[in-house]
């Protein structure tokens, strides 16, 4: 078998996909805990957890510059692309679940488990993929970036691993390319996202249209995940994903030069009592039909569902509805607030919280007041 | 943003007193809002040593800080535009909530201002680090060049010294640094023109789906003025907030917009994401705030900031006049009045504090003025408000507080007889006016028993129809409006309060008069039931020829110390230096000899631009060791990337 995981076009179009709905896969749960928080409470953890899931979504979105570059479009409707919760990411050593769930000192371990640094090289697991491992449940892994297509027995060992697949990919693909005086960057350079319509939102997009911007783009997104060379801070002071919720286990923040494990900033409190008791992976079925947290739970998806065709429509061309989905994002807060601050009934120590079960269709065409008024 | 960018040094009172004995400082500036950071930006890019002193503390700063401002707007009952600003006996502020009534001969002394009247006036300023710019609306129109004129062509007021023309070069760098977001070619109207090929920072915000409504129902309207025919056509606001930076400003280099400060680890604050309540507080500080300048003179490392420091004195040199020093009461918690007063020296002082504080700190130093004018001509904004409700949803409360108005009555030989106006088509309901939202969900359950489901969409339906116009209306100077200081007045650290004698003459009445008059013609073309209502026992009520109106402040406080071309004639001069004390400077809308039909910020911006440069060609006369115009150059680019 080749070491390498990228061998054809395809290939790269297959792991770029993967990238996509990888990325959007640490949206919900990081979203629900952040919601989950009481207002005006927590202000350390929430901005701790917003500062990732708005990086997670520039991740999504430098994906989806690379793989329109290489001229094929993201599908965020595809109908198995937002995962059944709970489901498994890569990770280190331990296979884990990520949850949609409130904000606890559980929710904070799996955030860093999601986080944790690769260690890169798996000395003794030479006679599969590079970065890969064989894990016992490999069947249990429903997410199309934990398997390279062709080894499905072996999954990844961390996200970065995972992308220097797919960046050694892109300069063998490139390579062999411009042996034939041709380019693999066919894509129209207009559906590049790029920052006059993307902003705030972990850093700067950068437009794809060669080699080196693909690199730097897939750089980026290890980079900012694990950290440069497991550094705390990067070259520009920015703290990667792990340190900074590692912070809100040790309750207290980071300055440059700190060593690991041993913050000598600001002090604070992470107060997981002002959090509510958001029940875990709530399902539409553990609502009752005719309460409000039904109707609420359908208006959240629905809205969810709309918004990902929206942003799949930017990602082809449609850059200016980026603007209008500003509001998309707060009719979200909105419905996943009116969840999470009501008890289910019949089960008043718990609470809703949206379930993110969507089927995958284009709902754009869906009547926006039809939403709204189910929530009145 | 880094933790390195988080900060801003601060100094303690004797380590300023140290350094100024040492001569350490160029300037001392008192204040520090929009005209002060201003100030300290432009002195210490340029290598000069700057003191800051501010009566408020310093905690918003930090990202916590900020947030606890927050928290205190939502958790306030009442939404007023200093609602999240904290009180602090011993640098009070005035608040619109503290307004009522006025008893003829009767000073109200309830809130910080004392009114002595005969009307009360409820406009406020903010103390609080960044200043007003904390609650401003952002709102950031440039004065029309008639305007800079108007007793020579209208017989009205008071001539500027200077010109449109004058100032045009440094209105582009006021908006430059506030970061404006507005479109070229929907701006230049009634004589406003820019340098050729000039874009402003950002493409302007979108115009809010009321304001297309409006625009469908009036565009095309037309008025006789003295002659002229005024055609009514909805046009959007230029703003201080960010939005799409323009790739084609500063000759194609583009502009990057400076987001939220202080947030340890935290990206906010890129663009405006339409919240609508950016006065009192934009909660992702995409509105500009006078901090942001501030951070960025702190980062030169020749600013010393001194929090909690109020002026109390100015000091005067008997042999020529000039400034000696200046004498301030540091506190070191806004729960006790414990205070140490110390003397501060440099080689120039900056009053920067705003029109009404600046005027308060020289009478209350009780220094002669050759023009005694110091505190006379106090201006503001006089605001109509005219309220009704459209027959179909307009979306109101969605947007920022307003993105378009009129400018069809701020121009013209209409001047002569009535006072010119801009109008305001406010997103936000009939908020101003009545208090709704809140208003209509108390009368929803106290008048007509509504609950639940039931009441939620009986707010959406009152709601969403609202439509509230503002008609901001220009006062003219006239000596009798006044800020005064009275040793009866103190606050808690002894220092002497402000006292307002205000009163609206007939050519502003007038003005307010035919605004209504317009707002009917509005409302009937827009089919839109108005619910104007001027009652006699409103605090801002008067009479015009037999009819009831009323007016609000605009918070645009001016005049106070107004640029002349004399010593007899105004209190400083076009770089606003006082012509009796050479190394004075009072900076701000207190220069102002008339104030148009537009928010001050600009234009006052645009005068500390004007200042700034007169300051450091002055200093450099001293010899001063300065960088050179290269480095300036660098140091002013490096700061706006």
């Amino acid at each position: 078998m080749s070491d390498r995981i990228i061998n054809d076009i395809s290939d790269l179009y297959h792991m770029l996909d993967a990238a996509i709905q990888l990325e959007h896969a640490t949206i919900p749960p990081y979203l629900t805990a952040l919601y989950s928080i009481h207002p005006e409470t927590n202000i350390e953890a929430s901005a701790a957890i917003r500062a990732v899931l708005v990086e997670e979504m520039l991740h999504m979105t430098l994906s989806a510059n690379v793989l329109n570059a290489v001229g094929k479009h993201p599908d965020l409707t595809a109908s198995d692309f937002v995962p059944d919760f709970p489901t498994r990411l890569p990770d280190g050593e331990t296979d884990f679940m990520v949850s949609i769930d409130k904000f606890s000192p559980e929710t904070l371990e799996t955030f860093l488990k999601i986080e944790r640094p690769s260690k890169t090289q798996v000395e003794d697991n030479k006679m599969g993929p590079r970065g890969c491992i064989v894990r016992n449940n490999n069947a249990a892994f429903q997410l199309k970036a934990i398997s390279p297509k062709r080894a499905q027995e072996y999954s990844f060992y961390s996200i970065g691993d995972f992308y220097e697949a797919i960046i050694e990919g892109v300069e063998y693909l490139e390579a062999q390319a411009n042996q034939n005086g041709s380019t693999i960057f066919t894509g129209d350079p207009s559906l590049q996202v790029s920052s006059k319509y993307y902003y705030s939102g972990g850093g700067h997009v950068i437009e794809v249209t060669d080699k080196a911007s693909a690199i730097q783009a897939l750089s980026l997104i290890i980079e900012q995940g694990e950290g440069h060379g497991h550094a705390i801070f990067d070259s520009e002071g920015e703290i990667s994903h792990y340190y900074r919720f590692e912070q809100l286990k040790l309750g207290q923040f980071y300055k440059l030069g700190d060593e690991p494990s041993k913050p000598s900033g600001e002090k604070f409190e992470v107060d997981f009592e002002k959090v509510y008791p958001i029940k875990c992976n709530p399902k539409m079925a553990d609502y009752p039909k005719d309460s409000q947290i039904f109707a609420a739970a359908k208006a959240f998806n629905l809205n969810y569902q709309q918004f990902l065709s929206m942003v799949n429509k930017a990602f082809r061309g449609e850059q200016d509805l980026l603007l209008g989905a500003v509001c998309g994002m707060f009719r979200l807060k909105e419905h996943a607030s009116q969840l999470i601050r009501n008890p289910i009934p019949n089960e008043p120590r718990s609470h809703g919280g949206p379930t993110f079960e969507v089927t995958g269709q284009d709902t754009t065409q869906i009547d926006d007041d039809r939403c709204i008024a189910e929530t009145v | 943003m880094s933790e390195e960018n988080s900060t801003m040094k601060q100094v303690t009172p004797d380590s300023a007193v140290q350094n100024s004995a040492n001569r350490k400082y160029d300037a001392v500036i008192i204040g520090s809002g929009i005209s002060g950071a201003i100030t300290a930006k432009e002195l210490t890019a340029k290598g000069l040593n700057v003191l800051m002193l501010e009566a408020a503390p310093a905690k918003d700063m930090s990202y916590k800080g900020f947030k606890s401002y927050l928290s205190n707007y939502y958790a306030n009952a009442s939404k007023d535009n200093n609602s999240p600003y904290p009180d602090n006996p011993n640098a009070r502020m005035p608040r619109s909530t503290d307004v009522s009534k006025l008893k003829p001969g009767v000073a109200d002394t309830k809130g910080y201002m004392v009114q002595n009247g005969p009307l009360a006036l409820d406009s406020t300023y903010t103390r609080v680090t960044g200043g007003t710019t904390m609650h401003w609306e952002a709102k950031i129109l440039r004065m029309l060049p008639d305007d800079f004129s108007i007793k020579t062509k209208y017989g009205v007021g008071l001539d500027w010294p200077i010109s449109y023309d004058d100032l045009m070069p440094f209105y582009q760098m006021a908006e430059r640094e506030i970061g404006v977001s507005a479109d070229v070619e929907e701006q230049g109207f009634y004589g406003i023109k820019y340098e050729p090929g000039y874009v402003y920072p950002m493409y302007g915000l979108p115009p809010s789906y009321l304001d297309k409504v409006v625009a469908q129902g009036i565009d095309g309207t037309e008025f006789v003025l003295s002659g002229e025919t005024h055609t009514v056509k909805v046009r959007p606001f230029p703003q201080g907030r960010n939005g799409i930076p323009n790739e084609r400003y500063n000759k194609g280099q583009g502009f990057t917009p400076v987001g939220a400060l202080s947030t340890y680890q935290v990206e906010h604050g890129g663009r405006c994401q339409g919240n609508n309540n950016c006065v009192p507080i934009c909660p992702v500080q995409a509105k500009y705030d006078a901090r942001k300048t501030l951070v960025a003179a702190a980062k030169t490392g020749r600013l010393d900031f001194l929090p909690q420091a109020v002026a109390s004195k100015v000091v005067v040199n008997e042999r020529d006049n000039s400034i000696q020093h200046i004498e301030f009461k540091h506190y070191s918690s806004t729960s006790s009045t414990e205070h140490t007063v110390h003397q501060i020296h440099g080689k120039i002082f900056v009053l920067a504090t705003n029109a009404i504080e600046n005027a308060r700190l020289m009478l209350a130093s009780k220094l002669p003025s050759s023009s005694g004018l110091i505190g006379k001509n106090l201006m503001d904004h006089t605001y109509l408000l005219a309220w009704g409700l459209l027959p179909e949803a307009a979306g109101t409360m969605r947007g920022t507080k307003c993105t378009s108005g009129i400018a069809d009555f701020r121009h013209g030989e209409g001047r002569k007889s009535q006072a010119p106006f801009g109008v305001d088509i406010h997103n936000d309901g009939w908020g101003w006016a009545t208090g709704s939202p809140f208003a209509d969900i108390e009368s929803l359950v106290d008048e007509e028993n509504k609950f639940g489901r039931e009441m939620r969409q009986s707010v959406v339906d009152r709601i969403s129809n609202q439509l509230l116009f503002a008609f901001m209306v220009e006062q003219t100077a006239d000596e009798s409006n006044s800020v005064t200081v009275d040793e009866e007045y103190l606050d808690a650290l002894g220092n002497q309060r402000p006292v307002i004698h205000y009163q609206l003459s007939d050519y502003s009445k007038a003005g307010i008069a035919y605004s209504r008059h317009t707002s009917k013609v509005f409302f009937q073309r827009l089919g839109a039931k108005d619910f104007s209502s001027y009652s006699s026992l409103d605090y801002g009520h008067f009479q015009y020829e037999g009819e009831d109106y009323y007016f609000r402040g605009g918070n645009h406080f001016s005049g106070t110390h107004i640029m002349g071309t004399c010593a007899k004639n105004s209190v400083v001069d076009e770089n606003q230096k006082s012509w009796d004390h050479n190394n004075l400077y009072l900076i701000g809308s207190g220069s102002m000899p008339s104030i148009g039909t537009s928010n001050t910020t600009l234009t006052l911006a645009a005068l500390c631009y004007k200042t700034s440069k007169h300051i450091i060609e002055a200093l450099n006369q001293y010899s001063v060791g300065v960088v050179s115009d290269s480095d300036y150059k660098i140091a002013k680019g490096a700061s706006n990337e």
